[in-house]
């Protein structure tokens, strides 16, 4: 299939590359937790996307929130700012696989600013 | 005191129930005003306890809950010392009202809370916060909820009870936030996560929401210290660590009369950690500015069971000034925590012969050197171990009958065997009683 696209004309590559999007889209709950809600003006959302891992929702998500990039994002490229967790399905990405932790349709994901203490 | 500010970027907020800057999500802390070395004529005048400290504390009237926590004691060690530590400390936290260091936390942050006009005050913890919020409410008139895991056993909650605390056991539930925090229980952490956006339910929990202010109190642990030792900063400080904050904001309180001029150094940090739950520990070996969060952290002293420590990378910044960081097994710590009863006649909890276990392996490393005067930070007094003592097995009594006979032949050879122990007994060298005495 790869290689009678690579064969074929633009349109065809593009209107192959649209179909693939379409079939790996995941619909994702996203809850932001306290002060980053207030950024975000809601609690609660729901995304379509094509995002395979956490570091490509994490980009989706500030490009949707133009206010929350400058704070959700540290210095370091596609890198979460130290004080914010993200579990998905209730599970701390630090302890599965960090950003490539992989986003499955259905997904429920939480950012939150980190407890101090305990 | 009316003024709060970021730790990281430095924003400025005025005294509310804030925990997280706006700006850049760093912690929060509460920031004290101009003070000159004339306070210390003032607060040498007052009664002793945490609250002499006033000027540096984050109250604004003097309605203060009083429980006499803190102002306990430094007793220079006269027999571990012979561990080859020539000028060594021991601040013994047990003496506080619930025999627990968290009492100068829990102190300030109900006396906020009654600031803030809350009616109920709420803790998610198992052990020494727990203890101690159930006291202070009691004292104050506050209503007390305390969260606990599901299967929580009931020695645990009873002394609660007594207080007149509501305990109130959290179950499981899909949904909930598997959090390394807080005691490691996903079910009372989420809760209290979802009770952190529910200000309507007027229920602060001490350690969350007022977290700000409750940093304090650890602070004043370091103004007694210098007090204690004549307006001066030791040159090391040895502390047991679970999340960073003890250490950080001890960090910060000497640093506080460092600039106000009361104290002409700041010491070295050094931490000690169970070798079962060592992340911050872990981070400063392989030089990570993060701590790692460590899934399902296994150590036999509670208080440092945490497993995602907050306020980690601030622990390791007050670290990097001259400290170093060590942890050692939990075993080792039991046995220190005995030596310390034995020879210096106060019990301290296990954390706190965890310390002392690490110290001595810090000096045989060279990273103290015994000439130097230390301190170590017993968190609390020995009576806050007892779930291991009642799970112990080899725990044995000597058992005798109202014979008389029987009581001369066991003194008899206990005497025999004291006059051939020495002074000082390194753990593990002790002899073996007879075999009589065992059953």
């Amino acid at each position: 299939m790869l290689r009678s696209i690579k064969q074929s004309n633009e349109s065809d590559h593009i209107r192959w590359f649209r179909e693939k999007r379409v079939m790996t889209i995941r619909e994702v709950a996203v809850r932001f937790f306290g002060v980053i809600s207030s950024e975000t003006g809601h609690k609660e959302i729901k995304i379509c996307t094509d995002a395979k891992n956490i570091r490509e929702l994490v980009v989706e998500i500030c490009d949707k929130y133009n206010s929350l990039k400058k704070k959700l994002l540290s210095s370091e490229p596609s890198a979460l700012n130290k004080h914010v967790r993200c579990y998905v399905n209730g599970m701390d990405i630090r302890l599965i696989r960090e950003y490539e932790t992989r986003l499955m349709d259905g997904d429920k994901i939480l950012f939150l600013v980190s407890f101090q203490g305990g | 005191m009316s003024v709060l500010k970021c730790r990281d970027c430095g924003t400025l907020y005025p005294e509310a129930m804030i925990t997280s800057c706006s700006e850049c999500y760093g912690p929060v802390d509460t920031c004290i005003e101009d003070i000159d070395r004339s306070v210390k004529s003032k607060i040498e005048s007052r009664y002793p306890s945490m609250w002499r400290y006033l000027e540096f504390l984050p109250v604004n009237n003097t309605r203060a809950v009083n429980l006499n926590d803190g102002w306990t004691p430094l007793l220079r060690s006269n027999k571990l010392g012979k561990i080859g530590i020539k000028d060594l400390y021991l601040k013994f936290e047990g003496t506080n009202p619930t025999q627990s260091y968290e009492d100068r936390s829990v102190s300030i942050s109900i006396n906020k809370a009654i600031e803030f006009n809350s009616t109920a005050i709420g803790c998610a913890s198992t052990h020494y916060i727990a203890d101690s919020v159930a006291a202070h409410a009691a004292r104050t008139g506050l209503k007390s909820y305390i969260f606990v895991p599901d299967n929580t056993p009931i020695e645990i909650i009873y002394p609660l009870l007594s207080y007149g605390a509501q305990v109130l056991k959290v179950y499981k539930q899909e949904g909930d936030i598997d959090c390394q925090c807080h005691g490691n229980d996903p079910a009372t952490c989420t809760l209290v996560t979802r009770m952190a956006e529910k200000p309507e339910l007027s229920l602060p929990i001490v350690d969350l929401d007022l977290r700000t202010y409750f940093n304090s109190g650890y602070k004043t642990l370091s103004y007694e210290i210098a007090e204690q030792l004549g307006w001066r900063s030791p040159d090391n400080i040895v502390i047991p660590e679970g999340s960073g904050s003890l250490t950080y904001n001890m960090y910060s309180g000497f640093k506080e009369l460092y600039e106000s001029g009361l104290i002409e150094d700041l010491p070295r940090f050094f931490i000690v950690q169970s070798s079962g739950c060592a992340p911050i520990v872990d981070a400063l070996i392989h030089r990570k500015e993060i701590p790692t969060p460590l899934r399902n952290p296994v150590t036999l002293c509670e208080n440092l069971r945490v497993g995602d420590p907050a306020d980690g990378l601030y622990a390791l910044r007050a670290i990097k000034h001259g400290g170093y960081g060590i942890a050692i097994e939990d075993k080792e710590g039991i046995e220190y925590a005995e030596l310390i009863a034995k020879k210096e006649g106060i019990s301290p909890d296990y954390s706190g012969g965890l310390a002392v276990a690490g110290l001595v392996r810090l000096c045989e490393d060279g990273k103290i050197s015994p000439t130097e005067s230390t301190v170590v930070v017993l968190p609390a007094s020995g009576i806050k171990n007892r779930d291991y003592y009642r799970s112990d097995p080899d725990l044995k009594v000597p058992r005798i009958s109202s014979n008389i006979a029987d009581l001369q032949l066991y003194l008899e050879t206990e005497r025999t065997k004291l006059a051939r122990t020495p002074i000082f007994e390194k753990p593990g060298e002790a002899s073996v009683p007879p075999a009589f005495l065992r059953t």
